[in-house]
């Protein structure tokens, strides 16, 4: 299957929401970056391109801090993408980690997929996330499988937790 | 797209709750939602501590309100308003 992605960076205008530690404000952009900016003047400490692939991917949500990361999820469920958030070391922007919400082939949770469609299976963790700091617990909310299959949720009649 | 794709394309529709008091996240549980329609949890989770059970909530589009014991990713009800 041929993925159609834009050739331009997308015009969204969307944002859900910075995050701010240490006088230093922590925010995503539609057009895949991540910026630090000192909160009392805006200065720019550093702006990092925070998503894998540009072409199909952006932030909207506000990011959290912890610790010495900057977390967001990436919006890109919608465009071929497959969904994960990502961690910034918050005084370089230096990528920490990338936790994708579809699990690749060895992995729990891959068999779910058929064929390679997990690499473009959406599940995306675009409107927010959640921090517990007390236990160190960060709440991933996703986005539906890409491409929707309505065949699939009309099999359900209620709503129904699966472990 | 002329087919169905099978399975149940975890952790598409889901709450996940990661440890990331590692180097690497970890899933502690997860929690996958299906109804008539996708559910697409557009809303982050709501915590909060309650002596018995504290727990985590979110809201789907068709207007559910979901609650999970956060400790035991038990379902401690559904909400529809």
């Amino acid at each position: 299957m041929a993925l159609r992605v834009p050739r331009r960076r997308f015009r969204l205008r969307v944002n859900r929401g910075v995050a701010i530690k240490d006088g230093v404000l922590f925010m995503g952009t539609t057009d895949g970056h991540v910026l630090a900016l000192r909160a009392t003047d805006g200065h720019v400490l550093w702006n990092v391109v925070g998503v894998l692939d540009p072409r199909n991917t952006f932030f909207s949500m506000a990011p959290l801090v912890y610790h010495n990361a900057v977390i967001i999820g990436a919006a890109n469920g919608d465009w071929g993408g497959r969904g994960y958030v990502v961690a910034l070391d918050a005084a370089t922007g230096k990528r920490l980690w990338v936790w994708f919400t579809v699990p690749a082939p060895g992995e729990l949770g891959n068999s779910s997929w058929s064929g390679d469609s997990w690499k473009r299976g959406g599940a995306a963790a675009w409107g927010g996330l959640t921090l517990d700091p007390r236990h160190g617990t960060l709440y991933v909310d996703t986005g539906n499988p890409s491409p929707i299959t309505w065949a699939r949720c009309a099999a359900a009649q209620t709503c129904i937790p699966i472990r | 797209m002329g087919s169905v794709r099978r399975g149940a394309n975890l952790y598409s529709d889901s709450m996940i709750a990661l440890d990331i008091t590692g180097r690497l996240p970890r899933i502690r549980w997860y929690n996958q939602f299906i109804t008539i329609y996708v559910t697409n949890m557009a809303y982050p989770s709501i915590t909060f501590y309650a002596a018995n059970p504290s727990g985590t909530l979110n809201e789907t589009p068709l207007e559910e309100i979901l609650g999970i014991d956060a400790r035991l990713n038990v379902p401690v009800g559904i909400a529809v308003h």
